[in-house]
This record gives structure tokens, C-alpha cells and sequence, in this order.
């Protein structure tokens, strides 16, 4: 039950997080996600970073699976990017979806790399 | 670029830590319940078809406060579904087991779409007589 606990807690912190950030971006209209795909990116990169860390388990429930989990979001990746392919911007969707895939492998590479050598 | 203003009433704050905290603990049943990336595909897939259908249905069609659908959207499906734990099960399987890295990702990446734009088809579909928007 505390492991729901602590998950619940991490991921109402980083849903928060990423709807703050989101309304950041929404001051901008822009075409192109940027909002969704800095969020995935840097997320990638903490989960990278906990996991080379060898957290506790309570810890890796709370920043992992909680904070990090909750942060960053594949449903709006994939919505967003069907939105894009449907009104035909297909430079920018293919565009965003390598950058997201490759980003987020080399984000939580780097996040690893540093967390196991801290 | 047109600028707007910083709009985020503490309701739909609220609403989105309180459906996120849910969104998460769901997709923690899960995995307790489906062993490794597999439950981390099941919830992508999942989210992303549910998503569209909120955003593109839900959203147009009903009453329901803005807050509430903020809540379910950003809050609920948004903390479900995960990008972080994508990319840190590719990347593992990728070194251990590159061939199942590849269908992993290639499964999670054109089933998210495809659900996605499954619940797209739905949503106009459902959506269908009605005049909103």
C-alpha cells in the first residue's frame, strides 16, 4: 500500500509538472509539440540518471515509476503526432517523431552513463 | 508566434495532480500484474487510443467543466502512459536483446499511432451527427 503511496505522490508531482509546462507553451502557438518533446526528452534523461543511481527501492518508486512515469507522456506524443500526419505537415511529423525516439535513447544513455560513474 | 497569457486555474492544478496520482497507481497495478516492457506497452497502447478519444469525443461532446477533462487528458491518461520508462526499457533491451529492442520499439511506436488514430476514428465517428465545435 505504500508503494501506491509513493507512487501516486511522484506521479501527481510530475502530471502537475507537465501541465505547467504545457500551459507555458500554450502561451506560443506553435506547430511543432516542442513542449511535449523537451518534457520526454529531460525525463528520459532523470529516469536514465535514478536508474545509474541504484536508488532504494521506495526512492525509485517515488522518482521513477511516480515522478518521471507520470512527467512525461506517450499518449500525447502519439496523439499529437497523428495531428500532425492528419493536417499534413509531414516534414514536421517525421521530424518529431525521430527527434523524440533518438533524443530520449540518448538522453537516458547520457542519464545513465552519469548516474553510474556519480 | 502570437503571445497569450499563462492560464492554469488551481481547479484544473488540482484536478490534474489527483487524476495523475491515479494514472500513475494504475499503470503500477499493471506492471505488478504484466512482467517488464510488455506492461509498459499494454499502457501506451492503450493510452493513446483512450487520449484521442477524450481529447477528440469526451471534450467536444460533453458538459463536463474543463477541469474535468484537463483532469482525465493531461492528468489521468497523461501520467498513465510514459515516455521515460519507453526509453529506458529500449534502451536496456537494445544491449541485452537488440532484436526484441527493435519489435519493443517498432510495437510502441506505430501500435501508439494506430491506437491513436483508432480513437481519433472513433471520436468522429461517435461524434457523428452532433455539431459542435
Amino acid at each position: 500500500m505504500i508503494n501506491f503511496g509513493l507512487v501516486a505522490s511522484g506521479a501527481a508531482l510530475g502530471a502537475v509538472a507537465r501541465y505547467l509546462l504545457t500551459q507555458v507553451g500554450r502561451m506560443y502557438q506553435l506547430r511543432f509539440p516542442w513542449v511535449t518533446f523537451v518534457i520526454n526528452v529531460t525525463g528520459s534523461f532523470l529516469i536514465g540518471l535514478l536508474a545509474g543511481l541504484q536508488l532504494p527501492q521506495a526512492m525509485g518508486l517515488l522518482l521513477m515509476t511516480g515522478f518521471c512515469g507520470g512527467y512525461t507522456t506517450f499518449s500525447t506524443y502519439s496523439t499529437e503526432l497523428l495531428i500532425l500526419l492528419r493536417d499534413r505537415y509531414f516534414g514536421a511529423a517525421s521530424g518529431y517523431f525521430l527527434v523524440s525516439v533518438v533524443s530520449g535513447l540518448i538522453a537516458g544513455m547520457l542519464g545513465l552513463w552519469l548516474g553510474n560513474r556519480w | 508566434m502570437r503571445e497569450r497569457q499563462f492560464h492554469a486555474p488551481l481547479a484544473n492544478v488540482l484536478a490534474v495532480a489527483g487524476f495523475g496520482a491515479l494514472g500513475g497507481s494504475l499503470r503500477y497495478a499493471i506492471g505488478l500484474m504484466i512482467a517488464g516492457a510488455t506492461a509498459t506497452l499494454a499502457v501506451n497502447l492503450l493510452g493513446s487510443f483512450v487520449l484521442a478519444l477524450i481529447t477528440y469525443w469526451l471534450g467536444p461532446i460533453s458538459d463536463l467543466p474543463d477541469w474535468a477533462i484537463t483532469g482525465l487528458g493531461t492528468g489521468l491518461i497523461g501520467a498513465f502512459t510514459t515516455f521515460s520508462t519507453f526509453s529506458l526499457d529500449s534502451l536496456h533491451l537494445l544491449q541485452h536483446q537488440p532484436i526484441c529492442g527493435l519489435v519493443y520499439m517498432a510495437f510502441s511506436l506505430i501500435g501508439g499511432l494506430v491506437a491513436a488514430g483508432l480513437g481519433y476514428g472513433l471520436a468522429l465517428r461517435l461524434k457523428g451527427g452532433h455539431h459542435y465545435d
